[in-house]
C-alpha cells in the first residue's frame, strides 16, 4: 500500500494528465480515511484538474463539490486556496453545460452561485460574460450570442480570466461559429505565429483552423494545421472533440482511407469519455465516415476494440450497419440536449455533419 | 568638442542593461563580438594581416582597475562614428533592427559595457585611412568626440578602455576575463589574448576536439569524452555529431548517462558563429531531446536581440527538423548496430524515447518492443509479451490490476499494469500501428469470465449469504476459478467507489451542489455493488454450503468477505475493520471452546 506522498508523485508523472486519475483518486480515498482534510484537500485540488482536463466532468464536479463545501465550512484553513478554488469553480460551469442531464435551471443557479462567490473578491464577470457566450452558442442564438460576444469583449479582463492564447481562440472560435473564416484565420494564425500557448492552446486552435482554411481554398495550409495539430492532440481523452474535428476536416477533403484508422485508434477513448458533447461530436464524425465508407460498397476489415457494442471477433464490418448505429447514437444525445436546451440545433448540427458523408 | 546625445541613450543603457541582458559579464561578449565583426570585415578588405584581439588588465594600487580591449579589425572613420550613434539612436525601440548592421551592432555591444563602466572611452584606426578618432561617453547620456593627429605608423584597429565602478570592480580580475573569454571565445578562429601584466594567457590555443568530431573525424570519439568529462564533469553514455557537410549547424550531442524527466531544460553552450551565444537550446532541439546535453555552432540563424536566443523562422525550424531527424537516426543505428547498448539507453532515457513513439509512427515500429512493461507475470519486454499472448490485456489502475492479478495468472493470462509514464498511450497505438488486439480490462469484466456454477441447488445458500452481506451493498455468487487455493474473489467496481466518492461529497456539499451529486448518486446507482465470487474448487467453500447454524455461518461469509477484502488491497473502511475484530473475536471463543469439550471428553 502506497502513501499519499508516493500516490501524487506517481500522479504527477502521467502523461496525458488521465493517467493521474486514479492515483489522485486513490489518494483522496487514503486521506478521507486517515481524516486528513488537509491532504484530502490538496489531493482533490489535483484530481479536479486532471479529471477536467481529460473527458470526465463527472468526476470533477464531484471532488470540487466536496472541495467547496469543506471551503465553506471550514473557511479560515483554506482561505489561501480561494483563488485556486474559483478558477477551478470556470471548469465546473462549462462542464456542466455539457451534461444535457442537468437542467437549464439549474445551470443558471450554478451560474448565480459562481457570480455571488467571485464578485465578493473582485473578480470573474469577465469570465461570467465569456461563459453567458458559450450557453448562447450552445442554444444556437445568433442575436444573444452576439450581445454576449460583445459584452464580454466590452469588460475588463480579471484575475479570473482567461490567459491570452484561450481567450483569443475563444475569439476565433467565435467566427468560425458566426461564419467569418478569414477572421477566424487571421487570429489563428497570429497565435501559432507568436507562439501563443497553454493547455488547450494550440492543440485546439490547429483544429479550429483546418475547416476556414479549406473553405478559403488555403489547402496546404489546412493539411499543416492537420499534420501538427493531430501530433499535439493524439491519444489525449482530452482531446476528442478536437481528433472528431481532424476527422471532420479529413472527411471534408475526401481523405476516408487516411481518416479510418485515425477514428479507430481513437474509438476506445471516445466510447469512454464522460463529456457528452465531445462524444456527440465524435459520434457524429463516426456516422459520416461510416456513410462515406458504405458507398465503396462490401466490407471493411478494421481491428477495433472490445469495448465497442458490435465488436466482431472476425474484425470485419459492414459499413452500412455502423453507420445506422452511429447515426442512432448521434441522434438519441441529440435529442437530449435539444430537450434540455429546447432548440433543435443538436439535431441539425448532426444533420450537417451526417451530410459529410453523402457529398463525397 | 562636446556633444550631447541626439536621442535618450540613457533609455537605452537602461535597456540593455536591465532587462535584455540575463548577465552583466556579456559586456565581454559583446566587446569579443565587436572585435570579431570588425576582423572579418577587414578580412573581406584582402589585405593581409595577423589577426588578434587582446584584453589587458590594468591595475594601480590605491585605483580601480581598467580594461582595454584591443583589436587590429577594419577599424572606423569620423564618419562612421556619427553613423553608429545615429544608428542605435534611430533604432531606440528595436535593438535587434540596429543589430542588423554592422554599425549598429557595433554601438549597442558598446553601449552595453555601460553595465560595468562609467565611461567608455573609444579610439580607432580605420582601415580606409584618415586621422584616428577617440569617442568618449559618459552614462549620463554626454559624450566627446575628436580626431587625433594623423600618424602614419598607427595600425588599424580599435582599442575600448573601460573603468570599473566601485559596485562593478569584480568583474575586472583576471581570472574572471581569463574564464569569460574563455567561455566566450573558445572556438574563435582569431587568437584571443589575455593579460595583467604579469599573467598571459591565449586563450582559444587548443580548439576543443568536438569541432573536428562534429566535421566529421570520428577518431576524436574518445577525446570528445575525455574532455567533456574533464570541462563539463560530465560522464556522457555516449556522443552524437550533429550537422556534417556544408550544415548551417553543427556540434555534438551529448547523451546524458542519467535519466530526466520530461520537459526538462538542458543547459548547453550554443555558439552563433563561433562565438558562444548562451546556454538555452530550446527552441533549436526538438521538445523530446530532454535527454542531451548539445555543444553546437550555428552559422546561419538570426538571433534575437538579446542575443541569447534565436528568432522562430523557416531557418529555425528546418535546423530544427534536421537535429530531431539526425538524433532519430542515432537511435535507429543503436537498435540495428547494438542492441544491448541499445537497451542500456532506454533503461536511461525511456520516458523522451517513449514520448518520441507515441507521436512517431515509424520511431513507434522500431523501439515498442524493446520497451518493458509491469505484469501479472513479472516485468517483460513488449516484444516478449506479444509472443507469448494472443491480445494484449491492460489494466489502467492499479487497484484493479491487484484484483486481477490473483487469478489472472491461474488462467495462463498475463496482464499489463499500464500505470506508468506514457503506458497507455503506448499500448493503445499498439492495434492501429502492429495489428494485435489490445483489450483494456477491468476486474468486474474479467470477473465475468470466470466459470459458472449451476447455481439451481444452491438458491437457498445464495439468499443466505447475500443476507449477511446485503449492508455492505456486496452480492454474492458461486464460480469455479483457479488458483484453487483461492476461496474468494472480491470484485469492487470503478462505480462502488464513485459513490463512496459522492457520499464524502454530499456530507458537506451545499444545496445547490447536492442536487448535482443526486443526480451522479442516481446515475451510479445502477451499476452498484460489490461482488464477493466464492470459489466452489476450494474445499473450504464446499463445506460452508453445508454449514446451517445462522451464527457461525454469517460469520464465515463475513470472515470470507474480510479475507477477500485485504488480498485485493482495498483500503479497510471501519465496517471491515469492526468485521474483522468481531470475526476473530468469535473465533477465537469456539476455538477455546473446542479445545475444552476435547479435554472435557
Amino acid at each position: 500500500m502506497q502513501t499519499i506522498d508516493e500516490l501524487l508523485e506517481l500522479a504527477a508523472e502521467q502523461d496525458p494528465v488521465e493517467g493521474a486519475i486514479p492515483f489522485l483518486e486513490q489518494a483522496v480515498r487514503l486521506a478521507d480515511s486517515q481524516q486528513d482534510r488537509e491532504a484530502a484537500f490538496n489531493a482533490r485540488t489535483e484530481l479536479v484538474q486532471a479529471a477536467a482536463f481529460s473527458g470526465f466532468p463527472d468526476k470533477a464536479l464531484i471532488h470540487f463539490a466536496w472541495l467547496l463545501g469543506t471551503y465553506d465550512r471550514h473557511r479560515q484553513q483554506f482561505e489561501s486556496s480561494t483563488y485556486q478554488i474559483m478558477w477551478m469553480y470556470k471548469w465546473i460551469l462549462s462542464g456542466a453545460l455539457d451534461n444535457p442531464a442537468f437542467p437549464l435551471e439549474r445551470l443558471r443557479k450554478l451560474e448565480a452561485d459562481f457570480e455571488r462567490r467571485t464578485r465578493e473578491h473582485g473578480y470573474g464577470s469577465h469570465y461570467r460574460a465569456y461563459h453567458a457566450l458559450m450557453l448562447a452558442k450552445q442554444l444556437g442564438d445568433p442575436g444573444a450570442a452576439q450581445a454576449a460576444f460583445l459584452a464580454w469583449r466590452d469588460l475588463p479582463r480579471d484575475q479570473l480570466s482567461d490567459c491570452k492564447a484561450c481567450e483569443q481562440n475563444k475569439v476565433m472560435h467565435f467566427y468560425i461559429w458566426r461564419g467569418n473564416p478569414e477572421a477566424a484565420v487571421q487570429l489563428g494564425r497570429e497565435i501559432i505565429d507568436k507562439d501563443m500557448s497553454c493547455h488547450n492552446v494550440p492543440t485546439v486552435t490547429y483544429a479550429n483552423l483546418m475547416v476556414p482554411l479549406v473553405a478559403l481554398g488555403q489547402a496546404e495550409e489546412a493539411r499543416h494545421a492537420h499534420t501538427e495539430g493531430l501530433r499535439l492532440a493524439r491519444l489525449d481523452r482530452n482531446f476528442i472533440d478536437t481528433i472528431a474535428e481532424h476527422l471532420r476536416y479529413l472527411l471534408l477533403t475526401g481523405q476516408t482511407e487516411t481518416a479510418l484508422p485515425l477514428w479507430a485508434e481513437h474509438l476506445d477513448l471516445a466510447l469512454g469519455i464522460h463529456n457528452s458533447n465531445d462524444l456527440f461530436e465524435f459520434l457524429g464524425v463516426s456516422a459520416a465516415l461510416w456513410h462515406t465508407l458504405e458507398a465503396g460498397g462490401g466490407t471493411v476489415s478494421i481491428s477495433l476494440p472490445r469495448s465497442f457494442a458490435l465488436y466482431e471477433p472476425a474484425q470485419v464490418y459492414r459499413p452500412e450497419v455502423l453507420a445506422t448505429h452511429f447515426a442512432t447514437e448521434a441522434a438519441a444525445l441529440a435529442q437530449r440536449f435539444d430537450r434540455r436546451n429546447g432548440t433543435f440545433r443538436f439535431a441539425e448540427h448532426l444533420q450537417e455533419t451526417l451530410e459529410l458523408g453523402t457529398s463525397t | 568638442m562636446e556633444h550631447a546625445f541626439k536621442v535618450d541613450l540613457r533609455g537605452i543603457i537602461d535597456l540593455l542593461s536591465n532587462h535584455l541582458y540575463s548577465d552583466p559579464s556579456v559586456f565581454l561578449r559583446e566587446l569579443l563580438q565587436n572585435s570579431v565583426d570588425a576582423i572579418t570585415a577587414r578580412e573581406h578588405r584582402g589585405e593581409p594581416f595577423e589577426p588578434s584581439i587582446t584584453a589587458l588588465l590594468h591595475r594601480t594600487e590605491g585605483q580601480l582597475p581598467r580594461l582595454e580591449f584591443r583589436d587590429n579589425g577594419v577599424g572606423l572613420t569620423e564618419a562612421e562614428v556619427h553613423e553608429f550613434l545615429a544608428t542605435i539612436g534611430r533604432s531606440s525601440k528595436r535593438i535587434s533592427e540596429a543589430r542588423d548592421t554592422f554599425l549598429g551592432q557595433f554601438g549597442i555591444g558598446l553601449l552595453s559595457c555601460f553595465m560595468v563602466s562609467g565611461e567608455i572611452e573609444v579610439t580607432t584606426q580605420s582601415a580606409a585611412g584618415g586621422p584616428p578618432v577617440r569617442w568618449l561617453a559618459q552614462a549620463d547620456g554626454t559624450y566627446s568626440l575628436e580626431t587625433l593627429p594623423l600618424q602614419q605608423q598607427i595600425q588599424p584597429g580599435t582599442t575600448v578602455i573601460l573603468h570599473a565602478r566601485e559596485d562593478t570592480d569584480f568583474y575586472f580580475d583576471y581570472d574572471e576575463l581569463r574564464g569569460a573569454l574563455l567561455k566566450y571565445g573558445q572556438i574563435l578562429p582569431y587568437p584571443v589574448h589575455v593579460s595583467d601584466g604579469e599573467q598571459y594567457e591565449h586563450v582559444n590555443a587548443v580548439l576543443p576536439p568536438w569541432l573536428a568530431f562534429a566535421a566529421g573525424d570520428s577518431s576524436k570519439r574518445e577525446e570528445v569524452l575525455a574532455y567533456v568529462k574533464r570541462e563539463l564533469n560530465l560522464d556522457a553514455f555516449d556522443v552524437v555529431a550533429l550537422g556534417g557537410e556544408g550544415s548551417k549547424v553543427r556540434g555534438v550531442a551529448l547523451i546524458l548517462p542519467y535519466s530526466t524527466q520530461s520537459g526538462s531544460r538542458q543547459w548547453h553552450q550554443v555558439y552563433l558563429k563561433r562565438m558562444l551565444l548562451g546556454n538555452d537550446a530550446r527552441n533549436l532541439l526538438p521538445d523530446w531531446a530532454f535527454f542531451v546535453r548539445c555543444l553546437i555552432n550555428v552559422e546561419g540563424l538570426r538571433p534575437t536581440a538579446s542575443r541569447e536566443s534565436f528568432y522562430e523562422d523557416d531557418a529555425l525550424s528546418a535546423a530544427r527538423e534536421s537535429l530531431d531527424a539526425q538524433l532519430r537516426t542515432y537511435i535507429e543505428q543503436l537498435a540495428q548496430r547494438d542492441p544491448a547498448r541499445l537497451e542500456a539507453f532506454i533503461a536511461l532515457h525511456h520516458l523522451p524515447i517513449k514520448a518520441l513513439a507515441i507521436e512517431n509512427d515509424a520511431f513507434y515500429r522500431l523501439l515498442i518492443h524493446e520497451f518493458t512493461f509491469e505484469t501479472s507475470t513479472g516485468r517483460l519486454k513488449l516484444g516478449d509479451y506479444v509472443q507469448r499472448e494472443h491480445l494484449i490485456r491492460m489494466v489502467t489502475n492499479l487497484d484493479q490490476f491487484r484484483q486481477i492479478a490473483q487469478i489472472a495468472g491461474a488462467y495462463g493470462h498475463s496482464v499489463i499494469n499500464a500505470v506508468y509514464t506514457y503506458d497507455v498511450p503506448l499500448l493503445r497505438k499498439y492495434t492501429g500501428i502492429m495489428g494485435k488486439e489490445l483489450e483494456i480490462v477491468d476486474a468486474q469484466s474479467y470477473a465475468m469470465t470466470l466459470e459458472d456454477v449451476n447455481t439451481g441447488g444452491l438458491d437457498d445458500f445464495l439468499a443466505r449469504a447475500n443476507q449477511v452481506l446485503e449492508a455492505l451493498g456486496c452480492e454474492v455468487t458461486v464460480k469455479r476459478f483457479a488458483p484453487a487455493e483461492l476461496p474468494a474473489l472480491l470484485i469492487v467496481t470503478e462505480e462502488q467507489r464513485q459513490l463512496g466518492d459522492i457520499q464524502a461529497a454530499r456530507e458537506v456539499a451545499d444545496e445547490l451542489f447536492a442536487e448535482f451529486l443526486d443526480e451522479y448518486e442516481q446515475e451510479y446507482q445502477l451499476v452498484r455493488v460489490s461482488q464477493l465470487h466464492l470459489n466452489l474448487d476450494h474445499p473450504l467453500i464446499q463445506e460452508l454450503l453445508h454449514v446451517q447454524a445462522p451464527e457461525v455461518f454469517s460469520r464465515l461469509v463475513q470472515m470470507l468477505y474480510v479475507q477477500a477484502h485485504l488480498l485485493s488491497h482495498q483500503p479497510m473502511r471501519s465496517q471491515e475493520l469492526g468485521l474483522l475484530g468481531a470475526g476473530l473475536a468469535d473465533m477465537m471463543r469456539w476455538g477455546i471452546r473446542v479445545a475444552r469439550q476435547e479435554t472435557l471428553n
